[in-house]
Formats: structure tokens, C-alpha cells, sequence
């Protein structure tokens, strides 16, 4: 029942996207370059040495499997294959799945924290380029005129698929870096994620990538610092201490543009939020809060919007009570 | 293919690349599946009169190629992986060249392309409709697979159809290409021979 429960939170809490974070203890014996784990068509984990001759350690590596079911789904899960390069120099292998897992502690903080917002991430995909689809057009134009030499054109055509896949490949759509910290004004702990394009950098607690089906590799030292690469939007997780912000003073950040709501009244700008002041009490002309991130229940408890300087977004529950 | 054909064929194609990404409801779509539906639903329909089959069939799916290409390049750049979509890009290809090919094989015989024509429209439009109409119909028991799943692992449609859908390009196996391959290969088979017999019978 434990075990279902947990995995319901997992499920539920993890911002609606599946984990891709999960850690796992291994044991590695130089001298090596590298270790790699090889997680199918989830991904895979390059863990940069050297491991030098005669060394022998171990050590806790991210890797970004899917564990359907969270943490508690783990056991039932293969462990990552494990090979060390060059192949001929040392070995190593998969001890266990690590008993502490970062995203754990996530999901239950979001427990508090519902609803759960992730950060907006851009809502086009890449297309098509004018370079990829003039070559499309043109090797019809060619195809069609060797059409006397089906071979020809066949091998020409195949050249052009390739240029044209490879060009449409590294298309990316536009996305600003977005991240929001989300609090309770009860909790020591607040929780931040962050959207970007293609890499993010490591260490993180959580990490979810759009679409889930992506293939993600996660580059790190021993020490679990790297990025994490996917062709997909990623989304990181992590906790961070409850910003310092309470009606009296600001003790965090300069705001550019506060919001505040009371009980079940509706939101009210405030405008600009200085460090050292407490929040400003008195309406200011402005534009209401972004949609997703203003669905706060109506609980009876106060409630709190900004903005920095940077563009992150801070979101607090329970502000002024 | 004729140049009519072969315009519309690729003009479809790049009008599937360019308009899915855009369109809100669909740019979650698989564009490989979605241009390689386009493809064989205009390269494999009856034609009047048909070419060298084999350098006819083999030039028209190779022309589209670099629409297919530009489409996994797409597929990737979302962030399916490659294995996953070269294998089924590749599988989906040869449907293609299958079903060209028995197109083209048709020839001038007259029965042979009536018997192309009937093959086509059960194996392809036909038995899809059967399929989407079973899929539709309510059910009386409470069967694991629903009626009609064997007309979905052998048509092409259907098959390349699942591939569009969101996420199906990484739940589509390119080994459940097999199939449709088989039967495009058996139609092009049983139209090259009864154009040899029309052949063979109508010499002096």
C-alpha cells in the first residue's frame, strides 16, 4: 500500500512529467578513460575520468532512465549496462540503485506545493528551414530530370536526404531560459524549476524532458557535475531555501512587478518590490498575472506573484497570513 | 510516375512538413509517418499506363526521398531518437517501393491493371475504411483485440496512420512493416504475372 501510495505521488507530483533523474552506485577499476552506461533508448551516461591504473572507487552517477512507478518502481527496473572505455583497459560494474534518490525529496516538497507549475516552455516545434526545403526542391527538380537513370538519380536523391535530414536536425525552436520558485510560507524548503533548450547544467534533483519519449545523455565527472542534453525541452528540479520574502520586508530579491492576493479576493498589483521594504500597499495600474501561473486555490490564505529583473518568477502560498 | 504525379506526390510532402509543425492541434504529429502516408497514398493509386516497372518504381521512391529525409531530420530535431526513426523511416520506404512497383508493373495489359486496381483497393483504402469501421463498431465481449487488428497489421495505411499519432513513432515497431511489405511485395507478384500471361497470350 506504501509502495502504491508512494508511486501515486511520484506520479502525480513530479510537475505531470516523468522523472529522467535517477542515481545508481557503481564500482569502477582503472585504468579507464571513462564509464559509460548504457540505458537503451532512454539514454546514457557519460562519466568523464581518467581512473587511473590500479585505482579502484566507487561512485554515485546520474542516469536518466524511466521509472514509471518513482522510486519504489526502481528494484523492478534493469540495472544500466556498464562499460568502461577503451574496453580493453579496466572494468567496473552496476552495484545497486542508489538509496537516496534527489527526486524523492522533490515530489514530496510538491506535495505542498500544488498546483504544481512547471516553467513555460515555447509552445512551436522546430520546422522545416529554407536551406532543408530549397534542397528538397531541387533535388526533385534534378530527380525528375535524370529520370532516364533511375540509379543516378536514386543516389543523388539519397544525398539530398541526408542533407536535408541533417539540416532539419539541428533546428531548434526559440526558447527563453524560464524558471519558477514556488513556496509555502510554512515550509523551510521552496522549489525551483527551470525550462531550457537542449542542455541543462548539472547537478540537479529532478529532471523531465518534453517530449518523454526523448533520449537524454547526461555528461558528468565523478563528482556528478556536467549538463544533461536532450533534443527535447528540459525541465530541472531542485530544492532551495524558502525565499526571504514576508509582507514586512523583502529579504530576497528586487521584484519588478508584484502581485498580492487575500484570502479569496482576486489579484492586485503591487508593482515593483525592493529589497529592505516591506510590500507596497497601495494598487498600482498594471497587467494582470500570466494565467499559468495565477491558478492558486481559493483557500482562504494569502497569496503572492512577482517577478525579477532576470524574468524568474516567484510564486508564494500562505504570504501575509 | 508520371510528372503530374510525381508534382503531387512532393508538393503533398512538403505541404505536410510545412503545415503539421504550425497547426496547433497537430504539431505533436510524426512528420516520417505523416509524409510516408502521403506518399504511398499518391504513388500507389492505379495508373493508366505504366513505365519500365522496376526503373520506374525505383526512381519515383527515390525522388521522395529527400522529403523523407527532411522529415526524420524534423522528427529528431522534437527529440525522437534516431534508432527509432531511421529503421521505420527505412521500413516505411520499401512499402513505398513495393507498392510503386506494382503500380508500374501493370504495364499496358489491361487485366493487369484490373486486377491492380481490385488488389489495391482491398489492400489499401479498403481494408483501412474495414478497419476504421470495425474500430468504430461497438463492441459484445470483452475480447483483447479488437476486431479488425489483423487488417491493421497488414495494411500499410493503418500502419503508417499509428506511426502519425503523437508518440507513436516511438511506440511504432519498424518491424511491423514486415507485413505490409509482404503484401505490397505478393500484389506486385500477382500483377507481374498475369501481365506475362495476358503477355504470353496475346502474342501472334
Amino acid at each position: 500500500m506504501s509502495v502504491l501510495a508512494s508511486a501515486l505521488v511520484s506520479l502525480a507530483l513530479l510537475a505531470q512529467e516523468e522523472n529522467r533523474l535517477w542515481f545508481v552506485e557503481v564500482e569502477v577499476r582503472g585504468p579507464a578513460d571513462r564509464v559509460v552506461l548504457d540505458c537503451g533508448a532512454d539514454g546514457v551516461t557519460r562519466a568523464e575520468g581518467p581512473f587511473l591504473a590500479g585505482e579502484q572507487r566507487e561512485l554515485r552517477l546520474p542516469v536518466p532512465v524511466k521509472s514509471p512507478l518513482g522510486v519504489d518502481g526502481l528494484d523492478a527496473l534493469p540495472l544500466p549496462r556498464l562499460e568502461v572505455e577503451p574496453p580493453s583497459a579496466g572494468d567496473g560494474r552496476v552495484l545497486r540503485w542508489s538509496a537516496e534518490q534527489p527526486a524523492e525529496r522533490v515530489a514530496r516538497l510538491s506535495a505542498g506545493l500544488q498546483p504544481l507549475v512547471v516553467a513555460p516552455a515555447s509552445g512551436t516545434r522546430p520546422q522545416a528551414g529554407l536551406p532543408e526545403l530549397c534542397v528538397v526542391a531541387l533535388a526533385g527538380v534534378v530527380s525528375w530530370k535524370l529520370r532516364a537513370r533511375p540509379a543516378l538519380s536514386l543516389l543523388l536523391a539519397s544525398a539530398a536526404a541526408i542533407l536535408a535530414g541533417w539540416l532539419a536536425s539541428r533546428r531548434a525552436s526559440p526558447l527563453t531560459p524560464v524558471a519558477v520558485v514556488l513556496f509555502d510560507a510554512t515550509r523551510e524548503l521552496a522549489l525551483e524549476s527551470r525550462a531550457a533548450r537542449d542542455e541543462v547544467a548539472l547537478p540537479v534533483e529532478g529532471l523531465g524532458v518534453e517530449p518523454p519519449t526523448a533520449a537524454l545523455e547526461l555528461r558528468v565527472d565523478a563528482s556528478g557535475r556536467g549538463v544533461a542534453r536532450s533534443a527535447g525541452t528540459l525541465r530541472a528540479w531542485r530544492t532551495l531555501p524558502r525565499p526571504s520574502l514576508s509582507a514586512g520586508e523583502n529579504a530576497w530579491r528586487p521584484l519588478v512587478e508584484t502581485w498580492v492576493r487575500a484570502g479569496a479576493g482576486d489579484w492586485d498589483p503591487r508593482g515593483p518590490w525592493p529589497v529592505g521594504s516591506p510590500v507596497p500597499d497601495v494598487s498600482v495600474e498594471g497587467s494582470d498575472p500570466p494565467g499559468w501561473l495565477a491558478a492558486v486555490p481559493v483557500d482562504g490564505r494569502g497569496a503572492l506573484l512577482g517577478r525579477t529583473a532576470d524574468g524568474e518568477w516567484v510564486r508564494g502560498t500562505g504570504f501575509g497570513d | 510516375m508520371s510528372a503530374r504525379r510525381f508534382a503531387v506526390a512532393l508538393l503533398a510532402s512538403l505541404a505536410v512538413l510545412l503545415a503539421l509543425p504550425a497547426l496547433r492541434s497537430l504539431r505533436e504529429v510524426s512528420l516520417t509517418g505523416a509524409v510516408l502516408l502521403a506518399q504511398l497514398a499518391i504513388a500507389s493509386a492505379p495508373r493508366s499506363a505504366g513505365d519500365d516497372a522496376w526503373r520506374a518504381s525505383l526512381w519515383s521512391a527515390g525522388a521522395l526521398l529527400p522529403a523523407i529525409g527532411l522529415a526524420v531530420g524534423l522528427d529528431v530535431a522534437r527529440g525522437v531518437s534516431v534508432s527509432r526513426t531511421l529503421p521505420f523511416a527505412l521500413a516505411g520506404w520499401l512499402v513505398l517501393v513495393a507498392w510503386s512497383f506494382a503500380a508500374s508493373a501493370v504495364g499496358s495489359s489491361t487485366r493487369a491493371r484490373n486486377v491492380f486496381a481490385g488488389l489495391w483497393l482491398a489492400a489499401l483504402p479498403g481494408s483501412a475504411v474495414l478497419w476504421a469501421a470495425l474500430a468504430w463498431a461497438p463492441r459484445t465481449s470483452a475480447e483483447d483485440h479488437a476486431p479488425g487488428a489483423v487488417l491493421a497489421g497488414v495494411n500499410a495505411l493503418v500502419w503508417l496512420q499509428r506511426s502519425t499519432r503523437a508518440g507513436g513513432l516511438a511506440e511504432t515497431e519498424a518491424s511491423a512493416g514486415a507485413a505490409p511489405l509482404l503484401l505490397a511485395l505478393l500484389v506486385a507478384l500477382a500483377v507481374w504475372l498475369v501481365r506475362r500471361r495476358h503477355a504470353a497470350r496475346s502474342l501472334p
